[in-house]
Parts: structure tokens; sequence; C-alpha cells
């Protein structure tokens, strides 16, 4: 998905009117330019939609300072796949059962899109998809991570998400004991 | 999956983020686990009435015979500060049921609660504007 453009590359594509191009491109904080369909960039991201209505997309590459090489490609990767997706029954007429709204149940290509990411890429692509206001990008990652933490114990989770035990002895033992009364096993 | 993490899940996630996951979680998972975790999950576990505005306690089996549902039900709805608005749990053995000022409850709503919970024998109805005789 990188388009590595040279300097003349970068002038012809200046040539063309930005009404015409049915693609954006974007920078990440480390320089890398990245091709998105305009129309799913602007279905899927509020903020790339605010951009593209108020003009201010840079044909040069708009600058999404806050976004790295590897978040930004699996950002426009989700775009372009979603792109060229057809929404399953299951999806449009997804049932409003009380566990899942208002939440939508990933579709299998965007569980597989998620599931072969790492802990790392999965955190910055959750920011990513936070900055960028992709409420459904956001959906399938927050399930993903929400997947990962069901049935685990604290001491477990701290293990998968690497999150340091900031808790003292004391203050363990006084959580333990407000909650004492709502579990049978402590 | 590999637990080879370099970034800070505890402080660096967006605080709406945080919550966006918590709310996908069954609500026994967060009151069992989250709280003791870390101080920055216990923090959007508890302090965040809008994360227990629908609460849901469904729990696996082998969680359903270590905790009191009762105990935890009412954790749960004390966290929503008076923003609980919809609740969902599994007992069919439930045996006393209070509802006050619960205005979203209709006759045909409770109705067909209580027909679902056929041990009852304590009920109380306060400022349910909405349950009208022929419903009780």
């Amino acid at each position: 998905m990188e388009v590595d453009k040279g300097k003349g590359e970068a002038e012809e594509t200046r040539k063309v009117a930005e009404a015409d191009r049915d693609t954006v491109t974007l920078k990440s904080s480390d320089g890398k330019l990245f091709e998105v369909s305009k129309e799913a960039a602007a279905r899927l991201s509020t903020v790339l939609a605010g951009m593209i209505a108020g003009g201010s997309i840079d044909d040069n590459g708009t600058d999404l300072k806050q976004i790295g090489s590897e978040a930004l490609e699996n950002v426009v990767d989700y775009c372009n796949k979603h792109a060229n997706s057809i929404p399953s029954a299951a999806l449009i007429s997804s049932s409003i059962s009380f566990n899942t709204a208002p939440f939508k149940e990933p579709e299998e290509w965007e569980r597989k899109f998620v599931d072969r990411l790492s802990h790392d890429a999965l955190f910055d692509l959750v920011e990513a998809a936070n900055f960028l206001g992709m409420e459904r990008l956001l959906d399938v990652t927050c399930h993903k991570i929400s997947e990962m933490m069901k049935g685990k114990s604290p001491d477990q989770i701290r293990e998968v998400f690497n999150i340091k035990n900031d808790y003292t002895k004391e203050e363990l033992e006084e959580i333990r004991q407000e909650l004492a009364w709502a579990f049978y096993d402590d | 999956m590999a637990a080879s993490c370099a970034r800070d899940w505890a402080d660096g996630l967006p605080a709406d983020v945080l919550l966006a996951i918590f709310h996908r979680l069954d609500h026994i998972d967060i009151l069992m686990v989250a709280d003791r975790v870390c101080h920055t999950w216990c923090a959007a576990a508890r302090d965040e009435p809008s994360l227990w505005r629908r609460i849901t306690m469904r729990g696996d089996e082998g969680i359903a015979r270590r905790i009191n549902r009762c105990g935890m039900a009412c954790e749960a709805v004390r966290r929503s500060a008076g923003q609980c608005e919809a609740f969902c749990g599994e007992s069919p053995c439930l045996r006393s049921l209070r509802l006050i000022s619960c205005s979203g409850v209709t006759d045909e709503g409770f109705i067909e609660v209580v027909k679902a919970l056929p041990l009852i024998d304590e009920l109380e109805l306060s400022l349910c504007d909405n349950v009208g005789a022929d419903g009780v």
C-alpha cells in the first residue's frame, strides 16, 4: 500500500485536480506516504471526512503526525478492504440484542484482520482509530482486546498486556475487602 | 500470542478507548478483574457511571458457582450512580424484586419480567409511574 513517490511523480500528482482523484494520500509521523480510497476514508473516519469536506487534504500527503507508518498502513489497509467488501446480511440486519447493542459483531474478514496483529500493533491501531474517529474500526479493535481479557484473572491480564502491578499488598487487600461481600470465593 | 508488549496498556490508552473496551465485557468480568489489574483500570471501572448504564451479568458456569450474584448486582447498580437504564442477568430463582423510580418500566415489560421469575414471592414497586394496576 505504500507509495514511494519520486519528485517527478509528486509533480505529476499535483497536476491532477483534487476533486477528480478518487484517492487521498496520507503521511505517517515517520514520513511514509499511503494512498487510500477517498470514499472509504470519508465513510469510515469522521476526521478524514471533515478534512476532505473542508479541503484540507494535501495532495502531497496529508500529515498525520500522531500515527506511525505501521499503524497507518493498517488503517489504510482496513479502509481499502472495507471499500471492496460487501456488507453481509448479518451486519445489515444485525439483531439488536441486549448484549451486542449498540455494537455490531465484527465480520469474518475483520476478525482475521485484527487476529494477525501483534499486541503492539493492535495498541497502535486502536489509538489511530480513536484519533481518526473511525467508529467501526474502534469497534473491531476493542472487541478483539476485550476477547483477549475474557475469563482471565488480574494476574493473567497483567501478563498478557505487560501491565505493571502498581498496587501495594495493603492496597490489594483493601480492594479485596471492599468487594469481599460480593464474592463467595474471596 | 506472545506477551512481548512495549506499549503501555495501563496509562497509554486514551481513557475513552479503555472504556470502549470495558463496554464490551460482561460486567461480572469488570467487577472481578478490572479493579485489581492496576490503579488506572480500577479508576476506569469504578468512576465512570456510563459504563454501568446497561448492565449485563451472565458469567460462565465456572464463575457462576463462585460468586454472589446479588452482591455483584448491587455493586454494579451502585457504580451506575443512578444512571442504570437496563439490567440483564439470568436468575430464574429470583425471589424478591424491588423497582424504585423505574419510570422506563411499562406494564408490558413488567408482565414479561414477572412471568420469567416463577419463584418470586416479594415485590415492591415504588415511584414506577408506568406500571398500573392492570400490570400488577
